[in-house]
């Protein structure tokens, strides 16, 4: 089979459904059910965070009802200004920018294309994704008190605030810590932790699920994605035919993996985590499956020495020194 | 904050495909209204140089390039519906007529839609609202904000109402129901309208709005729910047939039709066509006239070779006019010329062309050659010779006759026909007509209008 056209060679790469995202996509329909103003995504860089609110953006399954999304990305300007703000998420979600535009002017273009999204997707709720929302200042949020108080009535604005809890230190002096009652009752309640690929199934899925998040995501790629979409082979199918016909699985690796991990972690004086980046395990299996489960022709199963190679070639050392803050 | 991932930045409400058939106006008020724009921002964002002062309407309607240029900043091909000629259902006229005054329907416009349909004069009401096509603002009558210079808003009014719902603007999530068959069935007739049906008339004397409508007949499939104009005032007339075959000698009639080309054509040798309906006209205003108004002689005159008026002819008390004496035809024999001193040059313009519309005439042709548009034209000819004549006459005789001006029906105007003429399948033709005197009296028009001292 010619695997040129493959996904998995494309520029950007199929995203899949992983438990993160899932446990992700019920907490916020939970909050969105219950009618609260905002949502904090939080998590370490590199775990895929962007990414899950991307798909989820996708996805339909999860909404508790029709709901249209907006996408901007906080930057971290010299001045916070109520001018700069709006200016700034006006070009953020994509629209073009007026020069004479004043505070009031890119507030209501905001709010007309708060007003556009909803009609377009049918909705009476829009949600504004603010990624990099670490950079966003007490101002800021004032300010986005601001933009939501203007639909009060029919369309409602939902944020949903992405942000990286390694990426500054958080003291006595972080927003939170000092944010009024109304900007801390309206941005900071609502919050949901998000992890790489957790190793150990949580206490309250282990009557739901039998395999824990790396084993599940594995699984995706043995079972669910395929290609052609329509009766087309599994990813691994399609790149480890044999060993597949044989019955292999990715999935049948997961302890293997897990042991490997353990000792380059060992080796690389790091605690062993909790989880899997997902920055990380997506190119592992982009190179387990398509340099060495398809140029091997004797392929049945990864050997340690390839699960070692897979996960240099991956960086997975690498980014745990910098999320461990444990120099190399 | 910086860029979000989408690739091109776009504007509010620049989903066209909710909008079919939107004027390029309508484009350009909605954008700038849903995104904030200000008139200095039109170059800045649509790339348009437009006077603050112009009308947007016609400025972008009327203008190719401004459109192209539109539709560049834009991102998107430059849509042909923008083009006023593409909804007309004739050719042979571009006018502007229908791209000014702004027309709306307040449900359509509500969402900031406004197609170029709303324009046309022979659609008098919203397809998919059914309400009566408004240029004024529903709530004071005050004009509606279409330029920069108003210092208000597009599409308000200085008495503050604001004929678009924002909101309800961008919440738009599909066209109105039924509009894009509806526009796409209006566009196929209109194309195949504009392969038969030919607009001819005088520049010197535009179409009005009226009489557009009044011209132009919508089939029974756009009919119905567009409920095309039947405005009473609008005077027109439908002309089937034309002229019997036998009663024409096409060589020797075109010849003297040709007489009314030139600058400043005198002398008319008219047609033995037309001869008989030339002396009604004479004939006809002489036994309208109030007693005294005309001399014996002039009398006489009027009513073609007659030896003795009728026995209760009152003569006029002064003495016979030299300028009322050549009103009527002149005979010699069976020939009759008229004197075209009392045909507004525009008539004259209109024959012309009207001979040029039909097929140039052999000198070896006889009338059993004459083909159905031919003899149809000849037709409206003498239909428009004969009104020209009689307004002219009655022109010219308000001068001495001042109690002309009493008469209801009969009192001096002038106009000019617009003539829309189908030639493919059966040839039919409907004539519309223009007041050429709205600023001064006939007479004055007529006067003003000729050239040289006599006319």
């Amino acid at each position: 089979m010619d695997l040129t056209g493959h996904p998995l060679y494309g520029r950007n790469r199929p995203l899949i459904v992983t438990r993160p995202l899932e446990r992700f996509g019920l907490d916020l329909s939970n909050t969105l059910l219950v009618g609260r103003p905002s949502f904090r995504l939080e998590g370490d860089g590199r775990a895929g965070k962007s990414k899950a609110a991307l798909l989820l953006r996708r996805m339909h399954k999860w909404r508790p009802f029709n709901l249209g999304f907006l996408h901007t990305i906080a930057g971290n300007p010299d001045r916070h200004t109520e001018a700069y703000i709006f200016r700034d998420v006006v070009m953020g979600i994509g629209l073009r920018h007026s020069k004479n535009a004043s505070a009031h002017d890119s507030l209501e273009r905001l709010s007309r294309a708060v007003e556009e999204e909803a009609g377009h997707a049918n909705a009476s709720g829009v949600i504004l994704i603010v990624d990099n929302s670490e950079h966003l200042v007490l101002q800021d949020y004032k300010h986005l008190c601001k933009l939501q108080d203007m639909f009060a009535e029919e369309t409602k604005l939902f944020f949903l605030f992405i942000s990286q809890t390694d990426a500054e230190l958080h003291g006595a002096d972080s927003v939170e810590a000092i944010a009024p009652p109304h900007v801390n009752g309206r941005f900071f309640v609502d919050r949901h932790p998000f992890t790489g690929l957790l190793w150990a199934i949580p206490e309250d899925e282990r009557k739901e699920h039998d395999a824990n998040d790396v084993a599940l995501a594995f699984r995706e790629y043995d079972q669910n994605l395929r290609w052609p979409e329509l009766g087309g082979p599994t990813y691994t199918a399609a790149f480890a035919r044999k060993a597949y016909e044989n019955g292999y699985r990715l999935e049948q690796d997961t302890d293997k993996i897990k042991a490997e991990i353990e000792t380059l972690c060992a080796s690389e004086g790091l605690a062993v985590p909790k989880d899997w980046l997902m920055q990380s395990f997506e190119p592992f299996v982009f190179i387990v499956l398509t340099q060495i489960a398809s140029k091997d022709p004797g392929f049945s199963g990864l050997t340690s020495e390839q699960i070692q190679n897979a996960l240099k070639a991956s960086a997975f050392a690498w980014y745990e020194h910098f999320r461990q803050r444990v120099r190399k | 904050m910086s860029a979000a991932p989408p690739s091109r930045t776009r504007l509010v409400g620049d989903r066209f495909e909710l909008l079919p058939g939107q004027s390029a106006f309508g484009c350009v008020a909605r954008l700038s209204r849903l995104n904030y724009f200000v008139p200095g921002d039109w170059h800045r964002v649509f790339g348009l140089r437009v006077l603050r002062s112009n009308d947007l309407l016609p400025a972008l309607a009327m203008s190719e390039t401004r459109q192209r240029t539109l539709a560049a900043a834009l991102g998107i091909e430059c849509p042909p519906t923008w083009n006023p000629d593409v909804w007309r259902p004739f050719c042979g006229w571009a006018g502007e007529v229908d791209v000014s005054p702004f027309r709306y329907c307040v449900g359509c416009i509500r969402v900031g839609y406004h197609p170029h349909l709303h324009q046309l004069p022979w659609i008098e009401r919203c397809q998919w609202h059914g309400v009566r096509l408004r240029t004024r603002c529903p709530r004071c009558g005050g004009p509606i904000a279409t330029s920069g210079n108003t210092g208000r808003k597009l599409l308000t009014c200085a008495c503050g109402l604001d004929l678009m719902n924002e909101v309800a603007a961008a919440r738009l999530n599909q066209p109105a129901k039924g509009a894009v068959e509806y526009i796409a069935r209006y566009l196929a007739w209109a194309a195949n309208e504009r392969c038969t049906c030919t607009l001819i008339g005088s520049t010197n004397a535009p179409p009005e709005f009226e009489t557009l409508a009044a011209l132009v007949r919508l089939p029974v499939g756009l009919e119905l729910r567009a409920r095309s104009v039947r405005n009473a005032s609008s005077h027109t007339r439908r002309c089937g047939r034309g002229v019997p075959a036998d009663q024409t000698q096409p060589a020797k009639d075109a010849k003297r039709l040709d007489g009314l080309k030139g600058d400043c054509p005198q002398i008319l040798h008219v047609p033995s066509f037309m001869t008989p309906s030339i002396d009604a006209v004479a004939k006809n205003l002489a036994q309208k006239l109030p007693a005294g108004s005309l001399t014996l002689r002039e009398q006489l005159l009027f009513l073609g070779g007659v030896s003795h008026p009728p026995s209760e002819f009152v003569a006029a008390t002064r003495s016979t006019s030299g300028t009322i004496q050549c009103l009527p035809p002149m005979l010699a024999g069976e020939q009759r010329y008229l004197n075209l001193a009392t045909v507004h040059p525009v008539i004259s313009h209109v024959m012309v062309q009207l001979r040029a519309v039909s097929a140039p005439v052999q000198p070896s042709r006889g009338f059993e050659d004459s083909s159905e548009v031919d003899l149809l034209l000849l037709k409206i000819q003498r239909e428009v010779l004969c009104r020209g004549y009689a307004e002219g006459l009655r022109a010219v005789i308000s001068r001495y006759v001042p109690e002309l001006y009493f008469l209801r029906r009969d009192q001096p105007h002038l106009t000019a026909p617009w003539v829309l003429l189908r030639a493919g399948g059966r040839c039919s033709a409907r004539l519309g007509y223009v007041r050429l005197d709205r600023n001064d009296g006939a007479a004055d028009a007529l006067m003003s209008a000729g050239c040289g001292s006599t006319r």
